[in-house]
């Protein structure tokens, strides 16, 4: 099997995983004892409408579809979503594809600009810290990588917003010392509030309103949501309508940028915590393989066995974890993105559990299904980049 | 040491005298040549090499120069003069614009001459578009110049940010039924009349897009007249048709997600008889002219109007609408689907009102950026060139956000209050800490806690049946629920510690009320206190009603058959009540909770067995809906100004479009009240009216009524609110904010 026929065979799982998926949601949507519509009307369930002269409980069980047996509503959703239609977020009151679509990217570039925050740390620490094994280096590393690892994401959070984002009447270090107004970092959004940002949401990027369209037109419209990348793609004409201190690429770039910093310090820390103490371990091993005494017997300088050598053999075992890292850091989302006010799946998922939607809950778990899945076959398409011996073919 | 060092001087001062000598200027002027000539350039002669003019310059005949000053900003300014001469006289101040936001500012000024241009005025460049003697990018070009807020400051001063927990379900104001959304929406959109503060903590109705209205002698029928110089931001002029459309929109699009239409619908209809979905207006509403309209409603109702300033009362632009509504069609022609504009108007696109703001974005979950719309009708200039709402639930983001001055306005709970205020304590007198300000102020929604006079349960048999434990017929067989009963109720009326509540569950957060209709509200002078915190008047009451002390309180289920202890054995213990009766509250709602387990105790002091454990919201409202309940402590705010609105669904029957709860009471005598109040036109007449239904329901309590919120309001004290008002929107035209400069604000609200 070559490396394509592999890639394609894992895809093609993925369809029978996406269904067990579908039916395990959509049976638990249906444990719960509670009814999605009396959560929508509320204390009004009650009153009736004078026209059709139905509670609106009925009405709304009626919208849903809920007054449909179980089975058909299922087989509806199968075949709908067969459709591309995911259903109607009762939450929205829009299509829960697209709630999905404009979620997705938030957390998804927040997790990945976590996880390079997190894998030069923890690969870094971890390496100086099997080096200089027993050494004062080695004592405060491993007690970071506890503490990095033990840090409840909540409060985590809230003291980089205190220490970082604020002015020093507030509690904040960074005025004094670098001269800046109000902290060193914004403490929520994805952009400055002087910032009409050119995404899909911005009438200054509707054509039939300002006459502007804001990406190229070889770019996905209204942009792909992962706003580092969509920056660079705006068009001039759009940005010559924004606020002048955000007019340029770069400025644009740098906004998202900065907002990204604590959030996503917050959300890869434990990563970087546990790579630390993974590539300490594994580096470890690795320097007492024969390999290894072998490249120093061969003369090869200290740096060279260290990096070269070991380094690649002991990195195998660290990509195990990124499979598992993108997941994780997609579940640590939720208390990150609630803090820093980042509208991304976790706080999606929350809202849709609190108002028993269960078209969103179901988009957000296949979603979150297929990136796990995907990150992990990446990883395994890594392994045979890393380590020669494990090819696929 | 000394030779040396004198040695060291005397060679330091040779060597300075040296180059003093050498490096020496010679000023005495021996060697420079002056070379005389006509030094002006443009003269026919001039001489590029002359350094001093000898007067010989030549000119074309007609072209000799004027000398004199030439520096418009000097007091001997010569006008004729093309040559300046150097006589310039400066004044001592330069004048000229000095306001940084005018036209023509001038730098270097040093004193304002009054000259500052600031672009045309609001009302001729409405006139001149009115007239069509200027396209609509000019005019809205033009008056963006003369209304745009104009204050400089370190803090954006022509901008607020605030933040917020609750995010508008849809800004379509034909399908919203939220707080979120009705913010928006009556700042995008108007109604012909809107609710207003009246300055004293009060609400009033007050005319926006109309001017007046006429009502038919029977009170069926309101003429209304509206402004003629109202228009659409995108330049559309509003007319009566925009009006009746909206109305008729709202009732044939039947607001599928959150059923506010029943607002309007109860009034009137718009006779679609055809199905078409164009005869808009049908009977009930007809087009007088471009500027007045009729609407005929089913029966005569003095809260008309107040329903009319709801936000599904708002005007939308007809011609728009149409152009952007979806209607399918079958292969008939019957329309199989209508979305009456729907998905354009959920974003509340440019165009689309009238009010003074037009949504710039809306990144869902997140922002919400407004920007005017310099087309609004209202003679005054914006405050607020910007308003920008975030979306932040963690309510320590917020809280360190509105210290640290990031944001203008954020929604702060009462625990966090204290970081703001001091004397949190000691409520109403909370004061405001450094920067903020701190105002005590009442809502209008009540906490009550309405009673089930027809409580369900699950029985044994596995089915949901009616809890029937009283024979209230005197057949010899249990055919009610003793909820039913007048007495009973009145005792349990008497059983809540209001002042406790007040001060202890509620945190001094809860303002007596003591009818329906809370204070602030019109009427509420028709009632007075009766119910107090009484025990042993509630049992003087049960007594009376034949409720004794018999049944062993151990045997009590929710369902009934209880144990009934031998006259001779009982001791004062046991319970008067044949079931435990199930006090409502949701999880996660403490104020509530508390009010519960104060009650719990209280109720069993006098034999009334509860069970008055929290329960998840879901389960709440799964219970309500299958009538699984006997007492609900819960909330009602207001839709519109007026009393109906809340004696109507507290104490009016299902008959009379009321009993909001499910609770299945029923009083002829009182709806008969309620109704002739509903129509009653004359307000005196009215006040009777209302008077008189609260004399009857005291003696037949449909509820408890625990209180009205009055909470501590918490903002900068740089944000300058417009007159407080608690039912209407939050109107961003009437809001100011005040420019830092130098690192303090200038003014004061």
């Amino acid at each position: 099997m070559n490396t394509s026929e592999f890639i394609v065979r894992r895809i093609l799982l993925l369809i029978p995983v996406m269904i067990g998926v579908t039916v395990f949601t959509f049976a638990i949507a249906q444990i719960i004892p509670a009814d999605p519509a009396a959560i929508l009307c509320g204390e009004r369930c009650g009153l009736v409408d004078p026209v059709t002269g139905k509670t609106m409980l009925e009405l709304q069980r009626e919208r849903l579809g809920l007054d449909e047996p179980v089975i058909e509503q299922f087989r509806l959703y199968l075949i709908n979503l067969a459709e591309g239609d995911w259903g109607e977020s009762t939450t929205y009151n829009r299509p829960t594809s697209d709630v999905v679509r404009d979620a997705a990217p938030v957390t998804l570039e927040m997790a990945l600009f976590a996880l390079l925050m997190a894998y030069p740390i923890g690969i870094t620490l971890g390496i100086l810290s099997a080096v200089w094994q027993d050494q004062v280096f080695d004592h405060i590393s491993r007690f970071l990588a506890i503490a990095f690892v033990s840090l409840p994401i909540f409060w985590l959070a809230m003291m980089l917003q205190l220490v970082f984002g604020t002015g020093t009447d507030v509690g904040g270090i960074c005025d004094p010392i670098f001269g800046t107004e109000g902290g060193c970092f914004p403490i929520y959004g994805r952009h400055d509030a002087a910032l009409t940002y050119p995404d899909r949401s911005s009438s200054l990027c509707d054509t039939a309103i300002t006459g502007i369209a804001c990406y190229p037109s070889w770019y996905p419209s209204g942009g792909t949501g992962f706003h580092l990348v969509d920056s660079w793609f705006v068009t001039d004409e759009a940005l010559d309508n924004i606020n002048p201190e955000y007019a340029s690429n770069y400025k644009l770039f740098d906004d998202t940028l900065v907002h990204l910093i604590l959030p996503s310090f917050t959300l890869g820390i434990a990563s970087a915590g546990s790579l630390l103490r993974y590539m300490r371990a594994s580096l470890l091993e690795v320097m007492n393989e024969d390999y290894v005494r072998t490249a120093r017997a061969k003369g090869l300088s200290e740096s060279r066995v260290i990096i070269v050598h070991a380094c690649r053999n002991a990195l195998v075992p660290i990509l195990t974890i990124l499979g598992f890292s993108i997941g994780g850091a997609i579940g640590g989302a939720v208390l990150t993105e609630s803090i820093f006010a980042f509208y991304g799946m976790g706080n999606v998922a929350v809202d849709a559990i609190i108002n028993l939607d269960y078209s969103v809950l179901m988009g957000v778990t296949l979603i979150t299904a297929i990136i796990f899945l995907m990150s992990n076959l990446i990883v395994d398409i890594l392994y045979g980049v890393v380590d020669p011996r494990v090819r696929l073919e | 040491m000394d030779s040396k060092l004198r040695a060291l001087l005397m060679c330091t001062l040779m060597i300075a005298s040296a180059l003093a000598g050498c490096l020496g200027g010679d000023d005495d002027g021996d060697d420079v040549v002056e070379i005389l000539g006509c030094t002006y350039a443009d003269a026919n002669n001039y001489n590029a090499e002359a350094t001093k003019d000898d007067g010989s310059c030549e000119y074309d005949p007609g072209f000799e120069p004027v000398d004199g000053c030439t520096n418009p900003a000097a007091t001997n300014y010569n006008s004729a003069a093309t040559r300046d001469d150097g006589s310039c006289t400066m004044p001592d101040t330069v004048m000229g614009c000095m306001d940084e936001a005018a036209n023509n500012f001038n730098s270097a000024a040093e004193e304002d001459d009054g000259s500052c241009d600031y672009g045309m005025a609001q009302g001729d460049i409405m006139a001149a578009y009115a007239a069509g003697d200027m396209a609509f990018s000019d005019a809205w070009y033009n008056l963006s110049v003369s209304r745009k807020c104009r204050d400089l400051g370190t803090n954006n001063p022509c901008e607020m940010t605030q933040m917020t927990i609750g995010e508008a379900d849809t800004h379509d104001p034909a399908d919203a039924y939220d707080s979120a959304s009705g913010d928006v929406i009556s700042n995008v959109f108007d109604t012909l009349y809107r609710y207003e503060g009246d300055g004293d903590g009060g609400s009033i109705i007050v005319p926006r897009l109309a001017t007046g209205h006429t009502v038919s002698e029977d009170g069926l029928t309101y003429t209304f007249t509206l402004r003629d110089d109202v228009y659409f931001s995108n330049g559309d002029h509003m007319t009566s048709t925009d009006a009746v459309y909206s109305w008729c929109r709202v009732i044939g699009m039947g607001a599928p997600s959150s059923g506010v239409n029943w607002i309007l619908t109860q009034s009137f209809d718009c006779n679609d008889a055809d199905g078409n979905h164009d005869d808009m207006g049908g009977e009930s509403l007809s087009v007088i002219d471009d500027y007045s309209f009729s609407v005929t409603i089913s029966a005569p109702s003095a809260a008309f109007v107040a329903t009319i300033a709801y936000t599904v009362g708002s005007v939308i632009n007809s011609q728009l609408c149409e152009a952007n509504r979806v209607i399918e069609t079958d292969a008939n022609g019957t329309v199989t689907s209508d979305d009456y504009c729907h998905e354009w108007m959920d974003e509340a696109q440019v165009g689309a009102g009238t009010n003074a703001y037009m949504v710039a974005q809306w990144a869902r979950g997140t922002r919400l950026v407004m920007e005017p719309n310099w087309m609004y009708w209202e003679n005054a200039d914006f405050n607020l060139n910007r308003v920008v709402v975030d979306l932040v639930e963690e309510t320590q983001t917020r809280v360190l956000a509105l210290q640290d001055g990031e944001v203008d306005r954020a929604y702060i709970p009462s625990a966090q209050k204290t970081e703001f205020c001091n004397n949190m304590e000691d409520l109403p007198n909370a004061e405001g800490k450094d920067g903020f300000r701190c105002t005590y102020r009442q809502t209008y929604s009540v906490v009550n806690v309405p009673y089930n006079f027809a409580p369900k349960n699950d029985m044994a048999d596995g089915t949901s049946d009616y809890v029937l434990n009283h024979d209230c017929n005197g057949n010899g067989t249990n055919d009610c629920n003793v909820l039913s009963l007048s007495a009973v109720r009145q005792a349990l009326s008497y059983t809540l510690d209001y002042d406790t509540i007040h001060t202890e569950s509620y945190k001094n957060e809860l303002m007596p009320i003591y009818g329906p209709i809370p204070t602030g509200f019109p009427y509420d002078d028709t009632q007075y206190e009766v119910f107090t915190y009484d025990l042993a008047y509630a049992e003087d009451i049960l007594d009376a009603a034949g409720f004794i002390r018999q049944y062993e309180c151990a045997s009590l289920t929710q369902t009934g058959a209880p144990t009934v202890v031998a006259e001779a054995d009982r001791d004062g213990t046991e319970c008067r009540l044949p079931n435990e009766l199930r006090i409502l509250t949701n999880t996660g709602n403490d104020q509530r909770i508390a009010v519960a387990q104060l009650w719990g105790p209280a109720l069993e002091s006098i034999g009334i067995a509860n069970d008055n454990a929290d329960q998840p919201w879901a389960t709440v409202i799964d219970n309500y809906i299958y009538g699984k309940w006997d007492l609900w402590v819960i909330g009602w705010g207001p839709d519109y100004l007026d009393p109906d609105n809340y004696w109507s669904p507290f104490a009016g029957s299902a008959d009379i479009g009321g009993d909001a709860y499910h609770g299945y009471f029923e009083n002829d005598e009182l709806d008969a009240i309620l109704l002739d109040a509903r129509t009653e036109q004359d307000s005196d007449a009215r006040a009777l009216l209302y008077a008189d239904a609260y004399d009857l329901w005291v003696t037949s309590p449909t509820m408890a009524l625990l209180g009205q919120y009055a909470g501590v309001g918490v903002g900068s004290d740089h944000m300058c609110p417009p007159s407080y008002d608690a039912i209407g929107g939050d109107y961003f035209f009437n809001w100011d904010k005040l420019a830092k400069v130098s690192g303090s604000y200038v003014g004061e609200c």
